[in-house]
């Protein structure tokens, strides 16, 4: 039986964040995820890397530290970074003349803003600015007229999906037990300690116990049921946001919005796409089921719409959704709940050697992570100084090589060289080196989103990536304006091929993916995705013969 | 008690900190001209009214591929630089800082005269002509404010950072 | 000026081009109208009027179809549907014979089984020659060995996934497994797609040099045939017997998914025939006028057209013949006919899961979206015929271009009648209701 001195259970931000960091400080740690890394919460997030200018006046403190943490954050990964600057217009009470009030509303924003300017120089972040009205009709003419005018300020983007994979790739390469596709069947116990963990491979359906000297609850919205298995009562308040996809950036710009509930929404550019988000409402079922209905959707478009009409012409591709693990607290409104995070111990509550971890927030992933190693390190006698803000995840230790000159060099089109430079980093040449043995490689098989075979190689062979629906988190394969009518295919061709499937596992793996990217689809259909959903049906069903089983059809 | 030194400070911000600030800040440090200045050489550049009103009709492209199928540059020298129009509306459009890793590409819209065989074949008649157009003007525009000569001098963010602030 | 006609067609798809032609052998004088392809020219070339899950006979199938969904065009044929698929049999063969299509020659005869991009096997009662001979039943009959090729890039791994699906349809007698020739040895040739290898594949010597190339790696690989991913743009029929003669063996095709060869095939041979047969054709968006006929608008200039009768073939949510607004609601593009999805006008009237199933592979109502006509296939004054008329989903009933060639004759044939050109050669069956 393997043993380990620390056994992670979930592979989103925080449980990767926590295997990285312990595994550089030398524990022998493992880190299993049911699904994918990315694939619950850390992956349905606005995908951001904020400096918690919301917490400016209750504590400055956190608003420093998460500034500081941003900072490390472009340090280590610089290339997943991508700056947002957000407009913050301020609209009018009442249509005609400013009152006294919206005055002191813009003044005051705007006070609030240069105070968190303070903070900025922390992240590289740029100063605010203010705009008059006729100043932020120039930058974004798509604003409704007549405002008093905006506040500007910047915060990062970030690829959240690719994040966890980076942290996990780390983890590995500094000793730890990577397993994806890998769930906890139940909890060893030594008397009343956690010792361990029945895990199950839920491809291979193979068993296995591990023994661990501690082990961390990293579960997210699942953190309860995890906790469930060491008989301990660990309390969330699951709330659900959703999120909408648009197919472009509409604008350069973030845009602050006012839902009709007067709760802030933004839209704002992420990658080649823009997004929505988000709502944030109790949720009270399961969250392996998660579904968005068309009112949500037209909450979020009509928030954004009152400040920034243009989102009606706007190509909506998609809606998903996740669930936000939240402290628990009985009495606030969803919005006012705080977004800070919690460590549990379980011995106090007779369970030895068991940790959780709940709340939190994806920006401040990485101190949360310290947090929660130091408390298993202090239990393991281990004293390693923490590093992860200093150690560059996979590709950020140099900077990313300059697209045209990666395309000359390797033959792929421009665009697909600009998204592997992006993703990658300082690895993109690594990525690329399959295609000089295997020039088959070369081709792009995601146009929308400039994914090469070369990519999907890459990350089938060295980030664990077993599906298609990994693809898609690693890759954006699928996730560009066609929604995978061109690339799904193709693309199950290669995993077939890298993972000597069958061909009915290999369709059965692309029907996965088909399904996953209609259930995103099927909220917002209109205009030009029915378009759309015609020419994927067309594709997949009526000239791939999809639908049909393997069996031979004729007599 | 953090809460309420906080304010205070926030108000001392108002009153005293904040007009002084303003005071001292020439114009081309301020709004409009300042934003660019910060963010226009990241290739964040705003889009006109004009661009606001052509959008709408660039995302109608469903990656049929029958454009790049009729395109006559298609096959015409390197392979890897120009892959059809499709492109265009389906990812070279989609985000301004792509466009300077495009150049080549975008230089290639020179060999393409008068054809308009794509625009013509598109079943969901996406304006491609108008996409190409975008294109080239948003990499002039990006352009225009990565030149050295540009007009304003680059943004110094420490002078914010050098003013007092919050908690001091 | 108005232009005048006997008969207007909207729409050049395949539903459009079979009005279009039957209207004129019917002796009308005929308008074609289309801004540009649709989805015929995304399609796989193969047409399909029904599949079946026994292998039943197509007229079989088609009735079952009929019967199964009340809203369906064959419902709307009664009685005259099989003689009208009997009729569209031969009528595509006469109209096509550029493209070799073959397989059923009437709707007794069983659909054809044809390898997919999938490597799955898709039913259809006619495709183009090299596509027909590929039927995998006929294949499976035989001792073999298939020759799956792999040129270059993404094609090259497909054409691995195609040899592994195919080879247990084919199993025990064939098997399928994968030849690359040595054609492709560029470092770009990787990126090229399907259309690209075809169009290269159309310049001179290109096809002499893969036939050599071929015959090679077949001979080292004692392939029996080979299934080539595309056999060119330009003139299949001559492609394919050239390269048999090159390679010693059957040579086959495999079908097209987007941007398909066969599909574009298929759409320029359409365009050919409609030259060939007399009617004239626009490149041009057709509206409503004010006085409710059509007009048609070639950039700023506007035309009215008087026509005697007007076939509507504008496709669905592809081809741009149906749209849903954002507000939900389902409009008919050209005439603003009434357009329904499950029974409703607005798609946003009914809750989601009633127009969308929870997997991609439906059922989805609310894609079966369109035009309700009655047994005349008129809806208002227009016949409507192909994917604008609401109620068969292709991907599910495997009839989509065979449903559009059906509906297309039949609305053609009458919009000649009631334009006054008594259809000369139509057989009185189809033509009754």
């Amino acid at each position: 039986m393997h043993s380990y001195d620390l056994l992670v259970i979930g592979g989103g931000v925080n449980g990767t964040g926590i295997a990285r960091d312990a595994a550089m400080r030398g524990l022998r740690t493992m880190l299993v995820e049911k699904k994918d890394f990315a694939a619950g919460s850390s992956g349905a997030n606005s995908g951001m890397i904020h400096g918690g200018i919301r917490y400016l006046i209750d504590d400055p403190q956190v608003t420093r530290l998460a500034c500081l943490d941003s900072g490390y954050i472009q340090r280590i990964a610089p290339h997943l970074l991508f700056r947002i600057p957000f407009l913050y217009p301020v609209l009018l009470e009442r249509p005609g003349e400013p009152t006294l009030m919206d005055r002191a509303f813009l003044y005051g924003a705007e006070c609030y803003f240069e105070a968190y300017d303070r903070y900025q120089p922390l992240k590289n972040g740029k100063a605010h600015t203010r705009l008059t009205d006729g100043e932020l009709h120039e930058l974004e003419p798509g604003i409704v007229p007549g405002t008093l005018g905006a506040v500007t300020m910047d915060e990062y983007g970030i690829d959240p999906f690719r994040l966890c994979t980076l942290n996990a790739r780390s983890a590995a390469a500094y000793g730890a037990a990577v397993r994806n596709h890998t769930q906890v069947m139940r909890l060893l116990r030594d008397g009343p300690a956690v010792v361990g963990a029945e895990l199950k491979d839920l491809r291979t359906g193979r068993a296995e116990e591990v023994r661990a000297r501690c082990v961390f609850n990293a579960g997210g919205p699942w953190a309860p049921k995890i906790a469930a298995l060491a008989g301990v009562e660990v309390k969330i308040r699951p709330s659900k946001g959703v999120h909408v996809t648009l197919d472009r950036r509409l604008s350069n710009y973030g845009i602050i919005c006012k839902a009709v509930d007067g709760r802030d929404v933004f839209v704002m550019p992420h990658e080649d796409s823009s997004i929505v988000g988000t709502t944030d409402d109790d949720f009270y079922g399961d969250p392996d089921d998660l579904s968005v209905t068309r009112d949500e959707v037209e909450y979020l478009l009509q928030a954004v719409e009152h400040t920034f009409p243009a989102v009606r012409q706007a190509r909506v591709l998609r809606a998903w959704a996740g669930i936000r693990p939240t402290l628990y607290a009985y009495g606030p409104l969803e919005d006012a709940l705080s977004r800070d995070h919690r460590i549990h111990d379980h011995e106090k509550d007779g369970a030895p050697g068991f940790f959780t971890i709940v709340g939190g927030k994806l920006a401040s992933f990485r101190a949360m992570a310290q947090e929660a190693v130091d408390a298993v390190a202090r239990k393991l006698g281990n004293s390693a100084a923490c590093t992860t803000h200093q150690v560059a995840l996979p590709g950020g230790e140099a900077p990313a090589p300059e697209a045209q000159e990666l395309s000359r060099k390797h033959g792929v089109p421009a665009f697909a060289a600009a998204r592997i430079s992006y993703r990658h980093g300082a690895e993109a040449e690594r990525v690329l080196r399959a295609a000089e043995d295997e020039p088959d490689l070369r081709a792009v098989a995601c146009s929308c989103e400039g994914v090469t075979f070369a990519e999907l190689a890459f990350s089938l062979r060295e980030e664990f990536a077993e599906s298609l629906a990994d693809l898609r988190r690693r890759c954006r394969l699928a996730m560009g304006v066609c929604q995978g009518t061109r690339c799904a295919g193709p693309a199950a061709a290669l995993v077939a091929d890298e993972r000597q499937l069958s061909s009915e596992a290999a369709l059965a793996d692309l029907t996965a993916l088909l399904d996953e990217r209609w259930k995103g689809n099927r909220a917002v259909l209109a205009g030009e995705g029915l378009a759309q959903a015609e020419l994927v049906q067309g594709t997949y069903y009526t000239t791939g013969g999809l639908r049909r089983g393997g069996g031979r059809p004729w007599r | 008690m953090k809460r309420v030194l906080a304010l205070l400070l926030l108000g001392l911000r108002a009153l005293v900190l904040h007009p002084l600030a303003q005071l001292f800040t020439p114009p081309e440090r301020k709004g409009k001209r300042r934003f660019l200045a910060n963010y226009a050489p990241e290739a964040l550049v705003p889009m006109s009214a004009g661009d606001r009103a052509e959008l709408p009709s660039f995302s109608g492209c469903v990656n049929c591929g029958l454009c790049d199928a009729v395109c006559p540059l298609v096959g015409r020298g390197e392979l890897q630089d120009w892959r059809g129009p499709s492109l265009f509306a389906i990812a070279y459009s989609r985000a301004t800082p792509e466009l300077p890793h495009l150049r080549a590409v975008i230089a290639t819209l020179d060999d393409c005269g008068v054809c308009h065989a794509c625009q013509d074949v598109c079943p969901r008649a996406v304006p491609l002509l108008a996409i190409f157009a975008f294109t080239r003007r948003k990499l002039a525009e990006v352009d225009a404010a990565r030149a050295p000569a540009a007009e304003l001098p680059p943004a110094d963010e420490r002078v914010a950072a050098a003013q007092p602030g919050l908690g001091t | 000026m108005a232009l005048t006609t006997d008969v207007v067609v909207v729409g050049g798809g395949l539903a459009g081009a079979c009005a279009a032609l039957a209207a004129r052998e019917a002796g009308a004088d005929v308008l074609l109208v289309a801004r540009a392809p649709g989805a015929t020219a995304m399609s796989s070339g193969a047409i399909d009027f029904a599949g079946a899950e026994d292998d039943a006979p197509i007229g079989e199938a088609a009735r079952k179809l009929a019967r199964a969904a009340p809203g369906h065009p064959y419902a709307l044929l009664g009685d005259g549907l099989v003689p009208a698929i009997d009729d569209a049999l031969a009528f595509l063969q006469r109209h096509l014979s550029a493209l070799g299509l073959s397989g059923a020659r009437t709707a007794a005869d069983r659909n054809l089984w044809l390898a997919t991009p999938l490597g799955r096997a898709k039913p259809a009662a006619l495709a183009q020659g090299g596509i027909a001979a590929g039927d995998l039943r006929n294949l499976a009959a035989r001792e073999a060995r298939l020759g799956v090729v792999a040129l270059a890039g993404a094609q090259a791994i497909e054409a691995r996934l195609v040899a592994k699906g195919l080879t247990p349809l084919l199993a025990p007698l064939c098997e399928a497994v994968v030849v690359a020739p040595d054609f492709y040895r560029q470092r770009g040739d990787a990126l090229r797609t399907l259309p690209e290898i075809a169009q290269d594949l159309d310049r001179p010597g290109r096809r002499a040099a893969l036939g050599a190339s071929l015959g090679r790696a077949a001979a080292q690989a004692h392939a029996t045939h080979l299934l080539l991913p595309t056999l060119g743009l330009q003139d299949p029929v001559a492609a394919r017997a050239e390269l048999e003669r090159a390679t010693g063996v059957p040579v086959l095709e495999l079908l097209g998914a987007p941007p398909s060869v066969p599909g574009l095939r298929l759409q320029r041979a359409l365009q050919a025939a409609l030259e060939k047969s007399g009617v004239r054709s626009v490149a041009a968006i057709a509206e409503r006028s004010s006085d409710g006929q059509v007009q048609i608008v070639r950039g700023v200039e506007c035309e009215p057209v008087r026509a005697g009768s007007v076939v509507l073939a504008s496709g669905r949510f592809l081809g741009g013949g149906i749209r849903c607004e954002a507000d939900g609601r389902l409009r008919e593009t050209v005439f603003d006919l009434p357009a329904r999805a499950a029974g409703r006008d607005a798609l946003a009237a009914l809750p989601n899961e009633r127009l969308f199933a929870e997997r991609a592979a439906g059922p989805h109502p609310g894609l079966a979206a369109g035009v309700e006509a009655d047994s005349e296939l008129r809806s208002g004054a227009a016949f409507v015929c192909g994917a604008v008329l609401g109620g068969f989903d292709p991907a599910r009933d495997e009839g989509g271009l065979g449903v559009c060639a059906v509906t297309g004759l039949v609305a053609g044939r009458r919009a000649a009648r009631a334009a006054g050109k008594a259809g000369a050669s139509a057989p009185a069956g189809v033509v009754r209701p």
